[in-house]
């Protein structure tokens, strides 16, 4: 019970770069990388990982450094990922790691713990001093945004709840010297199924807020010469990447900005999917796969006239979301099209070329994506630490819905459990205080002798 | 003139002041106390009653940290009763509605057995000090008592002012002259000093009650005593009554609601909400049809009655006539009537945890002075205060009790964090560890750091260890195993899966409904209750049972204490000046600047600091440590 515990954040600025730095510190920093690279760590030396997500599919590569306690920025055990300087990458990999335990750090904490082991210099706390600063205005900021806009209302709901709750519990357990309100038990269960419902909603809309703030990413495989550099250059407008009749013009991705349902989406047209021949051209499928691995929508491309060759498809990671769309459609007759259409339900028929169909394919990325739902006057959780906060706070609130399903009412218990889920909401809305809950009582009920 | 000289000089003979001197000269130091009127000591001005719902918590603190309350509640108890028994056991707290006479008796009876004791009766009108540090202090008369370190528990005597409807009275108590001087004599040398109120019912003559319409109201049949000193426990049972007020009573009260000086504007100080008067219970809470009323005793055999629940400061006919609109209460008459009064306090921020001032190095506060309200939390922190008055004199390790170890490091860590705005007191909700603070494991918490402080003597700590090493007794036993057919006739009554094979007992505790009573006899024949009052013979089952059934919310509760353990021991350098540390939030650094807390865990707990302000601090500190 003595040990702290493990802390996760990104240690570079949110934002596009081309590294980014993922610093875990504390007793487990080792063990949680050890488990999503599937290798061990010398210490102090630079090793290229993968970085895997739990199911063991490899989201990105990067270098991992292993720092042993007392040689490290916090005085603790750290281990400090270098990946590809993609915010959806990061957030990922903060992701990973806290479901293999770590916790996401406050705003301040590394340095708290490098203060507390002794590990600062006065140039160190200087200029870290300086960070926390800008930190704290960053958080500051991201609360007021936050607190104007819709979220917080649902948080601020959520939180209303609770501490209503909590009020009957602590008049019971603080003030009454009589028998228990009448219905007790029943008002605390259906304001514990609210929370639930609320919450759980709220953790669904993650996926979606996620992409709301951070964009989407959509790549195009298919075999050489379907196409996919059309499309790509179709959709954005203008001739971005080199197209020919030669298969495999395409090697390295090309990557596009563009904004399909107010979501930024960056589009990468990949190398063409084959058994590669040539060394360049095999490095180019190795990139293709490993870009599809981090996409949020796949798009899946053939030609119309060609729909049962094989794209490598079967390399493809089964969890993300795919389109499928034939393409060409101008070099068939039409019967033919509908002939097809009949057979391939769910597949978008376009020509890249004409500009037909694109609608609706728009359409689909927009639906796979999730963006069709009216956005703006829904709300998401953004960042991975409102996710967390909603997440621990469910697991309490399950926990006393569990206590209040009992015959007996462990009031004191349930007390414990809905303090932690307002412990929770509180790391997003700020602390509350015995004294809210106190004065709550004092306002609702009629206490004292 | 007069010049006495002592090492501890307590001002105040109430339940702090008691405490304080009794503690001092215990630990040996040659102690006065200096008070208004001898025969007033230990006087309970309010309500017959000790402990309560988060106070008997206390009460047992102060036990096992060697005080007299618990002793002499026991002693003179004339109803017991555990409160919240049906809501849990961490906030089962005990109650005694005492005999205030025999209370007052025995409590002056305990200190005058106290050879390093002296009495002063007096009014102390200023302290002295010689560079910031306490010489003595100066008496009305003109004398001069000198001394190293000075306590002051003056209650609600300083300035104190009674109100009954637009009637002003100067006094601390009804009939008690007030204390005038020494506010002002702090506030010039840079005190701040408020003004708060309380209030107090009416006192009912006894016969002119017509009891046939109350409903009675007994205590426990088996009570739990306070100390672990009391031997043989079997106190009586003496009843109170209840009644209910009428919306005849409200009606009255509404219509001369101008006529109390709460509502009139003449009272200034802020009053607690959590102990409303009746008038303000009745504008407040107006789709209220009544509100219930608790006869009880002042004293066994008492011809005076104190009304519970009635506190006001109408003017005296209007409580008469409303009260006589009240079932069983319609020909009542007073002793005296219910009155509220405003006294000054100095805002305990100004306190380190010792209770020791900041400014004046030997100078302590204890009870009502720091805004707190009750007997118990007075005494409690008369006790700490009085143990540090003496370590201080001695150069010794300070008496500072943790958040987490007790309701009394609960209290005066809320005291010196948060600027009180009302009279403090005790709720068990103020306790973020409150399953681990239980009246029941009160022994366990506490006695190491009683004992090393000197506070308990090595017979009194071997006496408890006894139940404690009875729970632990008992807790192995737990741990064997039993077989289903001597358990499964309990289970299934109980309606709990039957088991199918050889289960330890402890696993079978974690059931819900299935409590230690419920397990075979055989588990404990070996173990030993030889010397072990009856009663706490099964607290020691109580506990071990607890261990068990609450395990997993004790393991969650120590990892949050360990989370902050960092912060907690961190040590704030008393020069750092907040002001210019210009990163801090503006309402941070005023906030920090003012309270000036001890340690990053001070710090954390005062409202307007936030998470980015401690970290920021920790930097600083960090760089202006090299």
């Amino acid at each position: 019970m003595n040990t702290p515990t493990t802390i996760v954040a990104p240690a570079t600025p949110h934002g596009v770069g081309g590294i980014a730095v993922v610093r875990i510190s504390g007793p487990a920093s080792y063990k949680i990388v050890q488990h999503l690279s599937g290798v061990a760590l010398n210490i102090r030396y630079a090793t290229y990982i993968n970085i895997n997500d739990l199911s063991g599919n490899c989201i990105d590569r990067g270098i991992a450094i292993f720092y042993k306690k007392p040689g490290s920025y916090t005085g603790e055990d750290v281990v400090e990922i270098s990946c590809h300087g993609n915010p959806v990458i990061v957030q990922h990999i903060v992701d990973i790691c806290c479901e293999l335990g770590a916790t996401l750090a406050e705003p301040g904490e590394f340095t708290r713990r490098a203060f507390i082991n002794g590990k600062l210099d006065l140039v160190q706390a200087e200029s870290v001093g300086a960070l926390i600063q800008s930190q704290s205005a960053e958080s500051a900021s991201l609360n007021l945004r936050l607190l104007e806009g819709d979220l917080s209302k649902i948080f601020a709901q959520i939180k209303h709840v609770l501490l209503q709750s909590l009020s009957s519990v602590e008049f019971e357990l603080d003030v009454s010297e009589e028998a228990l309100q009448p219905n007790l038990q029943k008002d605390l269960f259906q304001n514990v199924l609210l929370l639930v419902d609320g919450l759980s909603t709220l953790l669904d809309s993650y996926q979606r807020g996620k992409l709301l703030t951070q964009g989407a990413k959509v790549v195009i495989v298919g075999s050489p010469n379907v196409g996919k550099s059309t499309l790509l250059n179709r959709l954005v407008g203008f001739d971005r990447a080199i197209t020919s009749a030669e298969p495999g013009t395409t090697r390295d991705p090309v990557d596009v900005n563009l904004t399909i349902g107010g979501v930024s989406v960056s589009l990468i047209d990949t190398a063409g999917l084959r058994s590669a021949t040539g060394e360049i051209e095999k490095e180019g499928v190795s990139r293709t796969l490993q870009y599809a691995k981090s996409a949020d929508c796949i798009i899946e491309m053939y030609e119309a006239r060609e729909t049962n060759k094989e794209v490598l498809s079967f390399a493809l990671p089964d969890s993300i979301p795919r389109i499928h769309v034939f393409n060409k459609t101008d070099l068939l007759e039409s019967h033919k099209i509908i002939a097809l259409r009949k057979t391939h339900k769910n597949t978008c028929f376009i020509s890249a070329l004409s500009g037909k169909g694109l609608d609706e394919l728009e359409s689909k990325i927009k639906d796979t994506l999730g963006l069709n739902r009216a956005l703006s006057s829904d709300v998401a959780l953004t960042t991975a630490r409102q996710k967390d906060s909603a997440k621990n706070a469910l697991a309490s609130i399950n926990n006393a819905l569990g206590l209040l399903s009992q015959s007996t009412l462990e009031l004191e218990l349930i007390s414990f459990e809905l303090h932690e889920a307002l412990q929770s909401i509180d790391r997003i809305l700020g602390k509350t205080t015995p004294d809210d809950i106190l004065n709550n009582i004092f306002g609702a009920f009629c206490v004292g002798k | 003139m007069k010049h006495f000289d002592f090492d501890v000089v307590v001002v105040g003979g109430g339940h702090a002041g008691v405490e304080a001197v009794h503690i001092a000269s215990t630990l040996g130091s040659r102690t006065a106390l200096i008070s208004l009127d001898k025969a007033a000591i230990a006087r309970m001005s309010c309500n017959p009653a000790i402990g309560g719902l988060a106070k008997g918590q206390i009460v047992r603190e102060i036990d096992v940290l060697g005080g007299l309350m618990p002793r002499i509640s026991d002693q003179a108890g004339i109803q017991f009763k555990m409160l919240n028994k049906s809501k849990g056991r961490s906030v089962w707290s005990p109650r005694a509605q005492v005999d205030k006479r025999l209370y007052e008796k025995n409590i002056q009876l305990s200190l005058a057995a106290l050879t390093n004791l002296t009495i002063i009766q007096g009014e102390c009108v200023d302290i002295a000090t010689e560079d910031d540090r306490v010489s003595g202090i100066l008496l009305r008369d003109g004398s001069f008592v000198s001394c190293k370190s000075v306590v002051l528990t003056c209650g609600t005597f300083l300035n104190g002012l009674i109100h009954i409807g637009d009637r002003k009275i100067r006094a601390g108590r009804m009939g008690e002259p007030s204390s005038d001087g020494i506010t002002e004599a702090l506030v010039e040398r840079g005190f701040k000093a408020g003004r708060l109120k309380t209030g107090t019912p009416p006192r009912l003559v006894k016969d002119s009650i017509n009891w046939e319409k109350t409903k009675m109201a007994l205590g426990d049949e088996s009570p739990a005593p306070f100390s672990y000193r009391t031997k043989g426990f079997s106190p009586i049972n003496e009843p109170c009554h209840q009644t209910k007020t009428s919306t005849a009573c409200h009606d009255i009260i509404l219509s001369n609601i101008q006529m109390s000086p709460m509502y009139s504007g003449d009272v200034f100080g802020t009053g607690p909400r959590y102990c409303p008067s009746i008038e303000d219970k009745v504008h407040r809470f107006s789709h209220h049809d009544s509100h219930t009323l608790f006869l009880e005793p002042e004293w066994l055999g008492s011809d005076q009655i104190y009304i519970n629940g009635f506190s006001t400061s109408l003017p005296e006919s209007v409580q008469i006539r409303a009260l006589r609109e009240t079932p069983g209460l319609e020909s009542v008459e007073f002793f005296r009537p219910g009155y509220a009064i405003e006294y000054d306090f100095f805002p305990p921020s100004q306190l380190k945890a010792t209770l020791e001032s900041k400014q004046i190095s030997g100078l302590f506060f204890a009870g009502q002075i720091n805004g707190t309200s009750g007997y118990e939390e007075a005494a409690v922190q008369g006790l700490v205060a009085g143990t540090n008055a003496v370590k201080h004199i001695e150069n010794k390790y300070p008496l500072v009790l943790r958040r987490d170890t007790s309701y009394t490091g609960v209290l005066i860590d809320d005291l010196i964090t948060k600027d009180t705005m009302e009279p403090y007191r005790m709720f068990t909700s103020r306790a973020e560890y409150r399953l681990l603070l239980r009246f029941s494991n009160t022994d366990r918490r506490l006695i190491e750091t009683s004992k090393s402080a000197g506070l308990i003597d090595d017979a009194y700590y071997d006496e408890i260890q006894k139940k404690l090493e009875l729970t632990s007794q008992v807790s192995q036993a737990l741990s064997s195993s039993i077989a289903p057919d001597e358990i499964n006739p309990r289970l299934l009554q109980a309606g709990e899966a039957e088991i199918k094979q050889k289960t330890p007992a402890n696993k079978l505790l974690m059931r819900p409904s299935v409590t230690i009573t419920d397990l075979p006899t055989r588990l404990f024949e070996n173990i030993s209750i030889s010397e072990i009052e009856p009663y706490f013979v099964w607290e020691a089952y109580l506990e071990a049972e607890t261990e068990i059934k609450y395990d997993g919310y004790i393991q969650r509760q120590l990892r949050q204490i360990d989370r902050l353990k960092h912060q907690e021991s961190f040590i704030l350098p008393v020069s750092i000046d907040y002001l210019s540390i210009n990163s801090l939030s503006l309402e941070g650094r005023e906030k920090l600047n003012n309270i000036r807390p001890e340690t990053l865990g001070q710090a954390m707990r005062i409202s307007g600091v936030s998470p980015a302000d401690i970290s920021i601090l920790s930097v600083v500190l960090a760089k202006s440590k090299r």
